[in-house]
């Protein structure tokens, strides 16, 4: 007989990898190792909670420790005074090695939360219901607010196809 | 541009590409730190887990975890020295069986001739909230070299075992070593506990390492040793799902 497996390691495995793409789409490596410990510590904590489907149920609450997470080096960062601080490039401003700085750029240009839900939709691959329970809004206005926000990214790189024509 | 080129040209940037899978075992570490609610970095990639014990501590805390049998050869694991306890208030034993120990060491199992025993308070409770079942070991006879086992079988097992599961060593503080339960074939719990107040270090012929998966019986809530408790190996894992057979 195939051995059951207990209720919430099951589901926590299975939670496990798109929990750390998430991370790691959105933070450091060292941060992300954190803030995946973190998740499953709240996820655990608030086992009774969890939906049947809980993959977006399990974003938010990553996002929550994320959001936590930031705050509190925001708040070191100051205590501090870290000088490495002054040289921190701007928040959004794509990698060396980004595969698509045009796209990068165009993100960086769109409001942070716009910005969120484009990624939610193409790389967490949630339909507007789903992204509505990671931010926490209704579904109904995640749909608006994405497809203003599609369109705004279309545009922003039309614009910078535009002007790399010869 | 559509919807799909856009999203197509976002997946081809997105960051978690050439994310590598986690470890299967390392996952399992992960999940279960949780569940003690003892955050833990993923060992594999910038971090590794703290050295909680010395190397000897860890010797003699797992081999009261894998107790051998002291019976003599041909025997069938028995009652060694491990008896239950229920730790704290509302949580369930986790074997399903009825808890009548108060919160005290009972004596369902009777220690084999030669073999003494001595009480042990109960385990410290921990933060954690889920469902536990403590094994404690008190203590046992001096190991006879010449006692020889016969290899486990599925008959023996089924008969007497009411708990079998799949666990992974946590967490070792002292002479109580914590593990994770990821599949059980009977019985239920989310993490055993085992005190080990032995003075002999070795029992069971490994050295247990955290974050190693073990097979680990029980009958009348002890552990069950002379190889029915041990590293998660092919052959003792085919003893445990012949002996639990799909019904």
């Amino acid at each position: 007989m195939e051995p059951r497996q207990t209720g919430f390691e099951a589901v926590a495995q299975e939670l496990i990898e798109p929990l750390r793409r998430y991370l790691a789409r959105r933070t450091d490596a060292a941060t992300a190792d954190d803030v995946l410990s973190e998740t499953l510590l709240v996820a655990w904590r608030r086992r009774d909670e969890m939906p049947a489907e809980p993959l977006a149920w399990a974003y938010a609450v990553a996002r929550n420790c994320l959001a936590n997470a930031d705050r509190t080096r925001r708040r070191q960062d100051r205590l501090l005074v870290r000088i490495w601080q002054l040289a921190r490039p701007p928040e959004h401003a794509p990698a060396r090695d980004d595969p698509d700085p045009g796209l990068a750029r165009a993100l960086a240009r769109l409001s942070a939360a716009d910005a969120e839900l484009m990624r939610l939709w193409a790389w967490e691959e949630l339909g507007p219901a789903e992204i509505a329970q990671v931010v926490g809004m209704s579904a109904n206005a995640v749909s608006i607010r994405l497809h203003r926000a599609r369109r705004k990214l279309k545009s922003l790189l039309d614009e910078q196809a535009e002007g790399e024509r010869p | 541009m559509t919807d799909d080129d856009l999203r197509d040209r976002m997946r081809r940037a997105d960051p978690a590409a050439s994310l590598r899978p986690m470890p299967e075992d390392e996952a399992r570490r992960l999940v279960a730190g949780a569940a003690l609610e003892v955050p833990v970095a993923p060992r594999f990639s910038s971090r590794r887990l703290p050295v909680l014990v010395g190397a000897a501590a860890v010797i003699a805390v797992v081999a009261g975890v894998l107790v051998a049998s002291g019976g003599g050869s041909g025997q069938a694991p028995g009652p060694d020295v491990a008896l239950p306890t229920s730790t704290e208030p509302g949580l369930e034993n986790g074997s399903g069986l009825p808890d009548n120990s108060g919160g005290r060491p009972t004596t369902s199992g009777q220690p084999r001739p030669g073999t003494s025993t001595s009480q042990v308070p109960p385990p410290a409770p921990t933060s954690s909230e889920g469902r536990k079942t403590t094994v404690a070991v008190l203590t046992e006879a001096p190991v006879d070299p010449e006692v020889r086992c016969r290899k486990p079988e599925a008959a023996v097992l089924q008969e007497r075992a009411q708990m079998a599961f799949e666990a992974t060593v946590l967490r070792i503080e002292g002479n109580v070593v914590t593990l994770q339960v990821h599949r059980a074939w009977t019985g239920e719990a989310d993490l055993v506990e085992v005190r080990n107040t032995t003075n002999s270090p070795v029992l069971a012929g490994f050295e247990p390492e955290i974050g190693r998966r073990y097979l680990v019986a029980a009958s009348d809530l002890q552990v069950m040793g002379c190889g029915y408790s041990g590293l998660d190996e092919p052959d003792l894992r085919a003893v445990y799902d012949d002996a639990f057979p799909k019904r």
